[in-house]
């Protein structure tokens, strides 16, 4: 009994910290956030109570439309490039014949030490429409397909959110390589006796194997995507317009430009209860079983 | 038992400690905001104390009074910022003021210290801010000061009306003269090219057409930022004999459905059709389009007439400049005159919460003047604020000289994006009319900001 009662103690003292920390950093900030949604509000003089105001003129808002299209276009590019492409390296470099592996492991992670700025930076030179790399290419190659890239209405999401996901794809990579590694061997060697061809065995084995770790990289990719604001703001500062712009993108130009700070804390609480509608869901049906070894 | 309570005890007793203490520290700086703290008026009246004669009280300590002071410490303006400060040091030797240079942010950090309560003493504002800080009670009246110094007969006439808000009163004194927009243009290769010099918009239109048809860009626009766009619609609408431009929205007059605005936007929409900009225009700085200006890959660029100084530095005699060749051929000789720009309440101004409130406000109201002058001297300024003939030191450029002879018969001027007061407006127009220059149809643009301007006057 008293063991248990001190096992409680030290449990609660050593999460006391964590938690506190977070209740302050996160939770507080969050509840506030919903709170001043219902507000008419500066950010410098007493807040005016509307009710639900700042949402119904959210609905009505084509920034909002479009932010919100813009974050799900993201979303999708982040899953596909960083999923996709990260499970097919992960499953070349996790290959032993595979010559140069610590070469390749090294040099896929080298984007994600770069900042940010540094990245929108190459991008924004390789997407210049007048003598960048992508359009120099098309030149070169005698096609006519020269594009605005990143201001295009129909190419300028993608064009920036590929960049993003470029730009993390290490991390990913690393994610699914590590899971990978600590699946059992023995179940390849009896594919192997089996016959099973190379994809066939990663088709049947690896992939369900990963669905964990998917669970969380898909969390991770699906936040970071409805989130992104870094991106847009150096290379294209949410513009022509409003046509690069996400909920995260939208409440700072509500917040600091506009100076409607309980409006931009409206489009900050969708933003809230869009991740947490996608972490809910992704919880619930991807990796139901824990899988252990 | 109690053994084994007493440390997981005395940490979280530890604990509630620090948290106690961080508690503290946050309300002690909400005090600091909410009012100035008690020292404030005893320092105030020492600062007063410090222009009272020498024989009532003892003169202060040079440098004993401390001002943070928020500016464009940045670029060219460092030596103007310099030379202003030691000619203070002269006039007000116990003050020592320390620059913090100002953030290219849209105006959020200054913001935040005022959402924070901690202004620094004197900053930067311009017009919109102003009217922000004014309703949050931020700003000190700098009236009295301003009466005291007769900083107002130092002001030459046009000069003057700058000193003063809208609602009579005085939040900052400016320092820097207003400044037109203006097309600057590559004589060389208007010639070389056999085009003409335009004069009104079906001009422009056709040099448009023509230098585009020779692979030149016709206008390096820097549309990264968002302000050129809105500066030319501007002209446009000034062009077309309405002289208050986007700015009288601004002011609550008049709305996007008269027939002036719609014709402003059309005329937008048929030169970006005709091949206005590179392709690379909204990913363009205000530094890539002067090399592409300077390099002749671009006819004409389109910036502030403050540019004159450097713009003659990269292309020298080649340089010229046009005032608006947006206007309409038969209004051309009423609206000439009409400027885009310029005319905005702006300078700096000194926060209602600093410790020494008092020589702060005489200090940024010299310093205004003083900065006034010396933007003359280093810069070679062609639009001085000043009664006082200030010589430049390197004299003007013939370009500037051009400027300083027209001003004269300059008759209206509207604003920048930047000095409109309603910040829903400035946001929105800033928006839409990029959304205009990337294609969008003038009857949409004019049906979306319609909807936008009835949302910036609720």
């Amino acid at each position: 009994m008293t063991s248990k009662r001190s096992y409680n103690i030290a449990l609660l003292v050593f999460t006391l910290p964590t938690l506190l920390f977070f209740t302050v950093i996160v939770v507080y900030p969050i509840l506030q956030t919903f709170q001043k949604s219902f507000f008419d509000w500066d950010g410098l003089t007493p807040p005016t109570f509307i009710g639900f105001d700042n949402y119904v003129r959210l609905l009505d808002d084509s920034d909002f439309w479009v932010s919100l299209k813009n974050g799900l276009i993201f979303a999708l590019v982040l899953v596909v490039y960083q999923i996709g492409l990260g499970t097919l390296l992960a499953i070349a470099l996790s290959t032993k014949t595979l010559r140069g592996r610590k070469f390749f492991r090294t040099s896929y992670f080298v984007p994600v030490v770069l900042s940010g700025v540094v990245v929108s930076q190459l991008w924004i030179a390789i997407y210049n429409a007048d003598g960048g790399l992508i359009n120099s290419l098309f030149r070169l190659f005698g096609i006519q397909y020269e594009q605005a890239w990143l201001s295009g209405e129909h190419t300028s999401i993608w064009a920036i959110a590929f960049s993003g996901a470029w730009h993390h794809l290490g991390i990913q990579l690393v994610l699914i390589y590590t899971a990978i590694k600590s699946i059992p061997e023995q179940l390849y060697e009896a594919a192997t006796i089996d016959g099973a061809p190379f994809w066939k065995m990663h088709w049947k084995i690896t992939i369900p194997l990963l669905s964990e770790t998917y669970k969380f990289c898909l969390v991770i990719a699906i936040t970071g995507g409805l989130n992104a604001f870094q991106n847009m703001f150096v290379m294209t500062n949410g513009g022509p317009g409003n046509i690069s712009y996400t909920l995260t993108f939208m409440m700072y130009k509500a917040a600091f430009r506009s100076g409607e700070y309980g409006y931009g804390s409206a489009a900050a609480a969708v933003l809230v209860l869009e991740c947490l509608l996608f972490t809910i869901l992704i919880n619930k049906y991807i990796a139901r079983e824990k899988i252990s070894y | 038992m109690y053994d084994k309570m007493k440390k997981p005890a005395t940490m979280l007793a530890l604990l509630s400690m620090v948290a106690l203490t961080l508690s503290a520290c946050g309300s002690g700086d909400k005090g600091n905001n909410a009012q100035p703290s008690a020292s404030a008026p005893a320092s105030a009246e020492a600062s007063a104390s410090g222009s009272a004669p020498a024989e009532e009280t003892k003169a202060p300590e040079p440098g004993s009074i401390k001002l943070k002071f928020y500016a464009q410490y940045s670029g060219v303006e460092i030596p103007v910022y310099d030379a202003a400060k030691e000619a203070m040091k002269q006039i007000m030797p116990e003050v020592d003021a320390e620059f913090e240079v100002a953030a290219q942010d849209d105006e959020q950090k200054i913001k935040t210290y005022a959402a924070a309560g901690s202004l620094p003493d004197i900053f930067f504002a311009s017009s919109g801010l102003i009217e922000t800080l004014k309703k949050a009670d931020n700003l000190y009246v700098m009236d009295d000061v301003v009466k005291e110094l007769n900083i107002e007969s130092l002001l030459n006439e046009s000069s003057k009306p700058m000193l003063w808000n809208k609602d009579g009163h005085s939040y900052s004194v400016p320092n820097v003269g207003q400044w037109a927009g203006v097309f600057y243009y590559n004589k060389d290769l208007f010639a070389e090219h056999n085009v003409k010099v335009p004069t009104n918009y079906d001009e422009l239109l056709e040099a448009v057409k023509a230098f585009s048809a020779k692979d030149i860009t016709p206008l390096a626009l820097f549309a990264k930022e968002k302000w050129p766009g809105v500066l030319m619609l501007d002209m446009a609408v000034v062009g077309s004999a309405e002289p208050g431009g986007l700015k009288r929205l601004d002011n609550g007059e008049g709305d996007f459905s008269e027939e002036v605005y719609l014709k402003g936007a059309q005329k937008i929409s048929e030169l970006v059709k005709a091949g206005l900009l590179s392709k690379n225009a909204f990913n363009t700085t205000a530094d890539d389009a002067a090399a592409q200006f300077k390099s002749g890959k671009a006819a004409m660029l389109l910036n502030g007439a403050w540019s004159m100084a450097f713009q003659y530095e990269n292309l020298g005699d080649k340089l010229d400049i046009l005032y608006n060749p947006l206007i309409d051929a038969d209004k051309a000789d009423q609206v000439q005159w009409n400027m885009s720009g310029g005319g905005f309440n702006q300078g700096f101004a000194v926060s209602k919460n600093s410790k020494n409130v008092e020589a702060a406000a005489k200090y940024a109201a010299l310093f205004s003047i003083e900065f006034a002058k010396q933007r003359v001297i280093q810069l070679a300024d062609p639009n001085s604020i000043l009664v006082e003939k200030v010589v430049p030191t390197n004299g003007l450029n013939p370009v500037q000289q051009k400027y300083a002879d027209d001003s004269a018969n300059f008759k209206s001027m509207t604003t920048f994006a930047w000095g409109y007061e309603n910040a829903k407006y400035k946001t929105s127009i800033e928006d839409n009319t990029q959304k205009l220059f990337a294609g969008q149809k003038p009857e949409d643009y004019i049906k979306d900001m319609t909807k936008a301007l009835e949302n910036a006057r609720k």
